[in-house]
């Protein structure tokens, strides 16, 4: 069950034994939990990938975390973004498995031709993923456009696509997927009102 | 069988009536194309005065369970529009140029239509919107005309919309409010941080920012839960029934008079007509692609303000050479976008957008501006929200000068999301004839159809007026406090690429004059007696952006007009 459906499901049930009333709810405990254990157990196994190799995923991942790095905060690593790009390539983007690897394969052979005895971005470390990035953005606009899609898409879509892995990427920017708010909403309309 | 369209005896009180399951070879009353804010409450209005109504839609039946916010199905899936896969465009800026295949147009394609996912801002035009031709005088390289009716024959059906489909809103709070002669129904939303700025901002700018008229139902309103508050209105289905779209609320009103069908995923190709020049019907492909003949004493087309002129173009027969109702040349000429311009601004404390209906307060004082002093002929309006889910920020919400991945960028996503306010200016954009849709025959859709391309390049006026609006909506900004602020670059008027335009008028404009319009003042084809087009098709001018309002109050006239006439034996049929 997606977190989305979950939330909105109980949200639906609630209302209507409200009659239909407003009803301001977070999330219901249970259904939280039962989020938990589901990444809990997804976490645990070692097959983790339905279509990306090995290989595949650790560059996906140096790549993505490098437009989304782990400093203070959660990044695309934390998120899980891979496991977005890899359900995504199972699912709904089973035509993107090509044109991904081929990108992959273009900022392979920068990285071999840059860092002479590196074949992988996965190999390379973060101030050289920083130099890699920086020539993709410049040399590879398309290239950078799709990373950069992916680790947004991973970070900031709905769990049940796979990334946002506990919902790091909505903690991040101060998202909270409730499906009911009851004004104020804000500072200015809250505190700063008074 | 008659040789008019006559209408059946009302159904007595009692139990909710069987929904109608009409055989194909049944000549019912009307067929209406599409099932959005014109064809719903088209199919209200003719099923309620007592006529047999079959609406054929081109998407699926959703309901509150397929509503989910999910960005990945609203934005890559185009779960409740049209898609890339089945359904492109093409596009070019000019007719001596090769469309290029893209996404120009982009509509909702479910039952309800685009009342499904818009935002439901309704404002109403005012009374100079219908005759500013006369005020303004001609435009050169443009079609502007007065409409061939007044604000004063819209009133009473935008009271009607306001009542019967659910408006919030504060009567009187705008100076610039038109006349009215009831008012909302319900309330307004509360004000959220979005409309506390816009006040503080409209002050110093010596302006007013009044409660926002919103098609969301603010309290319990005729069997519909009030409004949420999740804030995902734009894009999305509303799971609680709070937003006004025809789904939950023209719809089941016509279905339960028991003489409305609603067939949903047919997709109407043609419009059938007989030696004499009457409609018969049409021909739908079905869910299963399957072509299905089904005759009809009238059809009135409501597929919106790109698929309606491309239905009468794709209706050519030997007596309609050019198209159906297309005598005048004028079927999918003049089409207006509106003018939509964004400025940005990011605030010190938090705004959090994304939360309660898009918009609390809009700004009325620009609706009409004076040429004499701006050197330019338009207007529009102002809103503030957050249009922004966590996706779409990622890609457009952080200030330009943002490094675009890294610490920096992240920083910037993490501060900026709950304190980034979008200041919208929603303007007039002028009929140009070369701006068009016609069919391009070497781009077919899935079912093997031509289809829409767009011809089109901004007038030079237009882009005076964005350029105004966009400097003002910055304004704005930084009246209300904003720490730092941008304006998205506004139209240039030689774009080579286009894409998503929502706002579809002017297609099969209403006049008096059957050489330079498509429809009379009652929207009946001025070549087709038994054929009706209302939809944003039917607009002259296209208002100051947020045309739904006008649509629906147009659709509740046409409905009204549509079933006199056919009460006093005015529509002929093929019999």
């Amino acid at each position: 069950m997606s977190d989305g459906y979950v939330s909105r499901r109980a949200f639906m049930a609630a209302a209507a034994g409200a009659g239909g009333a407003f009803l301001v709810a977070g999330w219901p405990e249970a259904a939280a939990a039962a989020e938990r254990a589901r990444d809990r157990a997804e976490h645990a196994g070692k097959a983790r990938y339905k279509v990306l190799t090995t290989a595949e995923a650790d560059d996906i991942i140096a790549l993505t975390s490098t437009i989304m790095p782990s400093d203070g905060t959660p990044g695309a690593k934390e998120a899980g973004v891979v496991f977005f790009v890899d359900q995504s390539l199972a699912t709904t983007s089973k035509d993107m498995r090509k044109p991904l690897q081929a990108m992959l394969a273009d900022v392979n052979a920068q990285v071999a031709k840059a860092w002479p005895g590196q074949s992988h971005a996965s190999g390379l470390s973060d101030q050289m993923r920083i130099e890699l990035m920086t020539w993709i953005e410049k040399e590879k606009p398309q290239h950078f456009g799709m990373l950069k899609g992916l680790t947004l898409a991973g970070m900031f879509a709905m769990p049940s696509r796979g990334g946002n892995r506990d919902k790091a990427g909505w903690k991040l920017i101060g998202f909270k997927d409730q499906f009911s708010w009851k004004a104020p909403y804000g500072w200015y309309d809250g505190e700063g009102a008074k | 069988m008659t040789d008019h369209v006559h209408h059946h005896a009302q159904a007595a009180s009692g139990p909710a009536p069987k929904t109608p399951r009409y055989s194909p070879k049944e000549a019912v009353d009307f067929v209406v194309v599409g099932s959005g804010s014109a064809g719903g409450v088209v199919a209200r209005e003719l099923s309620m005065a007592g006529f047999k109504v079959l609406v054929l839609e081109q998407g699926p039946r959703l309901g509150p369970n397929d509503f989910v916010h999910d960005e990945i199905k609203i934005q890559q899936d185009a779960f409740l529009t049209n898609k890339f896969e089945q359904q492109p465009g093409t596009f070019r800026i000019s007719a001596d140029k090769k469309a290029k295949k893209m996404m120009p147009i982009v509509y909702g394609r479910a039952v309800g239509g685009g009342s499904v996912h818009f935002t439901a801002n309704f404002w109403r035009l005012h009374p100079i919107d219908f005759k500013e031709r006369s005020k303004i005088g001609p435009i050169a390289g443009t079609s502007f005309e007065d409409w061939p009716i007044s604000y004063e024959d819209l009133e009473p059906y935008y009271t009607k919309v306001e009542w019967d489909i659910g408006v919030a809103g504060l009567a009187g709070a705008s100076p610039f409010d038109p006349p009215r002669s009831k008012p909302y129904p319900m309330p307004p939303h509360p004000i959220a941080s979005t409309g506390v700025l816009m006040e503080k901002g409209a002050k110093k700018l010596g302006w007013t920012a009044f409660p926002a008229p919103m098609a969301i139902t603010s309290r319990p309103y005729r069997g519909r839960s009030g409004c949420a508050a999740c804030g995902f209105c734009l894009g999305f289905g509303c799971e609680v029934g709070a937003k006004s779209s025809t789904l939950y609320t023209a719809i089941p009103d016509a279905e339960k008079t028991g003489r409305c069908e609603v067939r949903p995923d047919c997709y109407v190709r043609k419009v059938e007509v007989n030696d004499k020049g009457l409609v018969t019907g049409v021909i739908y492909f079905d869910k299963q692609k399957r072509e299905v003949f089904q005759r009809a004493k009238a059809v009135v087309i409501c597929a919106n303000g790109a698929e309606t002129p491309r239905l009468l173009l794709m209706s050519k027969s030997n007596r309609f050479p050019n198209g159906l109702a297309n005598s005048s040349g004028v079927v999918g000429q003049n089409i207006m976008f509106n003018g939509n311009v964004i400025a940005n601004g990011v605030f010190e404390h938090e705004v959090n957008g994304y939360k309660g209906v898009a918009v609390s307060r809009i700004i009325h004082d620009t609706y009409e501006l004076d040429p004499g002093k701006v050197g330019f002929y338009g207007g529009g309006g102002f809103d503030f929200r957050q249009i922004f889910t966590p996706i779409v920020f990622g890609f457009a919400g952080v200030p330009p000068e943002t490094p675009q991945w890294g610490a920096k960028f992240k920083q910037a996503l993490a501060h900026g999301f709950t304190r980034t306010v979008n200041a919208f200016g929603h303007t007039t954009s002028l009929p140009v004839p070369t701006n068009n849709l016609t069919l391009d025959d070497e781009v077919k859709d899935a079912w093997g159809l031509p289809v829409n391309r767009l011809t089109f390049k901004e007038h030079p006026n237009d882009l005076k007026v964005y350029k105004w609006f966009a400097d003002r909506a910055k304004d704005l900004l930084d009246a209300a406090g904003a720490q730092t602020s941008w304006a998205f670059p506004t139209p240039t008027g030689d774009e080579e690429q286009t894409g998503g335009q929502v706002h579809l008028l002017g297609t099969c404009r209403m006049g008096n004059d059957p050489a330079t319009s498509v429809i009379d003042r009652n929207h009946r084809a001025h070549d087709v007696p038994n054929l009706f087009m209302v939809d944003g098709s039917s607009m002259v001018t296209g208002g100051r952006g947020q045309p739904t309002m006008t649509i629906m109050a147009m659709a509740f006239r046409a409905g009204d007009l549509i079933a006199q006439a056919a009460k006093r034996g005015e529509i002929p049929s093929a019999g």
